[in-house]
């Protein structure tokens, strides 16, 4: 299994370059495109490197490399559409996922020599692991989606100051996101576990 | 605790924001949705504290080198749920796991006990602390984890592998006056026959020899020959200079085995057999019998690692001034001091016998490189250094020359049990 992980990881970042590849095609000066193009590949080699060696983050680099070609010229030069770019960027947030689950089951999944209860019971929770990330990316896309009209209003500041509020504004939610688990009053108000039943 | 992984979603989320508001493009803001999401997501599936109860159990406390210890470790969890818990035992490197794994991935509902076991095989003698146990809860989606560490540890005392050198006969070449199992050269009580001499009064009857009386035709008595027990010192050389080759199989572990395996031969036989161990520091167990004897000395050797700077001669001061005279010296050295010869020789001078056993280095060294032609030249060269110094060495002391991977009782076959005849 830990061979599958690696693999599945190798093939997500091969995969993973060719839409930035196919952007390329609106660079017409010959140099710009062999740059693009080195650099390109050498992100991918880093990817590589970082799945075969199980170091989730010198994908850092990949990761930057394929969104700055992927998204930035999809953005900006071949004007792709908003669902394929959200497609794009959910791949690569599930590159990164394939690779950090990798890093950190693969050396225990790697480590089985032989089929018992325990190894039976490691794989089990890999695979959990491995379907609620799917099932998360999933959610992300599909939100993503459902919430596209709400960026089609054309309401919202137009003045510099208030649109820089704004940004520091949605900054702050990001971070109070990302601080949830720490401060935790959702998961202790909402999501409360039943209490464990006493021993036996 | 957060993982690499949050920070590069926020970095991601940031930059992408940074560059609607730069590029006024309501598109690049959306790109931050799924991000948002996928944080959101994870902060609710986010793992609780780690709350787990640990019982380590182990077959056996002590143990020798290559003989299997099993590692038993229950786990009950006292808290909530613990979807992705991984588990980690910290072992030393010398600690190799043959069957099982000291590392798991296990799901544990509140109030589940999990129990699982590993053997390892330990390498390289010495005491060892087994622990402490690492417990990492992972969320599913590999944004957070909580991590804990139990304080259960548990210690192997694994003493050094013996070698089998029971047909041997290294014994100490002096005797003193208790009884033991050393032929003495001297008429007294023993078992094994001496010479006949005239019956005199109050010789025991069982000593007739009846056969010769019958020929003489007057009463013969039987003499036998005294077994007594005598004194043995072994010096072991565990310098730092004195080592070569990696740890497990090294010059100074092969000594180890070495000392352990004739400190039993000498104890076996009703001798009394000393250490003195050259290290950082100078430490030593003064000669005594029996078995309790070998497993103060095996308690000295578990803690032996190769250290330190001392002068060979220094032994030589010690075993004058605080060890019997007429003491076997047994030295295991790999002899890559210069001085070796001339230390032998002053023991000498002080009227030791002495036995030198020496785990040859360069077949250490030979055995780590292979069959690289170079090493093979380089191997020729130093072997006839080498057996050249033991030729020297060998008119002062019996001098054996031991590869570590051949059975050191093939090496000690050749050592004689009765004094130097010059």
């Amino acid at each position: 299994m830990d061979r599958a992980l690696r693999i599945a990881a190798i093939v997500a970042v091969v995969a993973m370059a060719v839409p930035p590849a196919l952007e390329f095609r609106v660079i017409e000066q010959g140099n710009q495109l062999l740059g693009a193009s080195a650099l390109l590949v050498f992100a991918a080699v880093v990817g590589v490197w970082a799945a075969v060696r199980r170091r989730p983050l010198a994908a850092r680099i990949t990761t930057a490399a394929y969104g700055a070609f992927g998204i930035g010229l999809g953005l900006f030069a071949t004007d792709r559409s908003v669902t394929y770019l959200l497609a794009y960027a959910v791949g690569l947030l599930g590159m990164n996922v394939l690779l950090h689950h990798a890093a950190a089951y693969g050396p225990v999944l790697a480590a089985f020599r032989e089929e018992d209860a325990v190894s039976r019971r490691a794989r089990a929770v890999v695979l959990r692991s491995l379907g609620l990330s799917g099932a998360a990316l999933a959610v992300a896309y599909g939100g993503a989606l459902l919430l596209m009209p709400a960026f089609a209003l054309g309401a919202g500041p137009t003045d510099p100051l208030s649109a820089l509020a704004a940004a520091v504004g949605f900054l702050l939610l990001v971070l109070l996101l990302a601080l949830l688990p720490d401060v935790s009053p959702f998961r202790r108000g909402v999501l409360r576990r039943r209490p464990a039943p006493p021993p036996e | 605790m957060r993982t690499s992984l949050v920070a590069g979603l926020l970095g991601g989320a940031a930059i992408l924001i940074a560059l609607a508001f730069l590029a006024r493009s309501w598109r690049a803001v959306a790109l931050v949705v799924p991000l948002l999401l996928y944080l959101a997501v994870g902060a609710l599936l986010a793992p609780p504290k780690v709350r787990v109860a640990v019982v380590r159990v182990l077959s056996h406390e002590r143990t020798a080198v290559g003989r299997a210890v099993e590692v038993r470790l229950r786990l009950v969890n006292e808290g909530e749920r613990l979807a992705g818990l991984e588990v980690f035992d910290n072992l030393a490197d010398s600690l190799e796991v043959v069957k099982g794994r000291p590392h798991v991935f296990v799901d544990l509902r509140p109030r589940e006990a999990f129990e699982f076991a590993y053997t390892v095989v330990p390498t390289v003698k010495g005491e060892y602390v087994i622990g402490p146990l690492l417990m990492r809860a992972r969320d599913p989606l590999g944004l957070h984890y909580e991590e804990a560490r139990s304080g259960e540890e548990a210690r192997l005392v694994v003493a050094p592998r013996m070698e089998d050198v029971r047909r041997v006969r290294v014994v100490p070449r002096r005797v003193r006056m208790p009884i033991g199992l050393v032929r003495s050269r001297q008429i007294g009580v023993g078992t094994e026959f001496f010479s006949i001499r005239d019956y005199a009064p109050g010789d025991e009857t069982r000593h007739i020899n009846w056969p010769a009386t019958a020929r003489r035709d007057r009463l013969l008595t039987n003499e036998y020959e005294a077994e007594r027990s005598g004194d043995a010192v072994i010096v072991l050389d565990a310098r730092a200079e004195s080592e070569v080759g990696p740890v497990a199989r090294s010059t100074t572990e092969a000594g180890i085995t070495a000392t352990v395996s004739l400190a039993a031969k000498i104890l076996e036989t009703r001798n009394r057999c000393g250490l003195i161990v050259q290290r950082e520091v100078l430490d030593w167990v003064y000669p005594g019998y029996g078995r309790r004897q070998l497993y103060r000395i095996v308690d000295a050797l578990v803690h032996v690692r190769a250290g330190g700077e001392w002068a060979f001669e220094h032994v030589t001061w010690v075993l004058a001034r605080f060890f019997p005279r007429d003491a076997q010296i047994v030295i295991v050295s790999p002899l890559l001091d210069a001085k070796a010869m001339e230390v032998v020789a002053d023991l000498r001078g002080h009227g030791f016998d002495v036995l030198v056993v020496s785990p040859s280095p360069i077949e250490v060294e030979r055995a780590a490189f292979g069959a690289d032609p170079y090493a093979t030249l380089s191997y020729r060269v130093l072997k006839m250094e080498r057996d050249a110094m033991i030729q020297g060495l060998r008119g002062y002391a019996d001098v054996v020359d031991w590869d570590p991977s051949q059975p050191l009782a093939v090496a000690l076959k050749g050592v004689r049990p009765y004094p130097r005849r010059r």
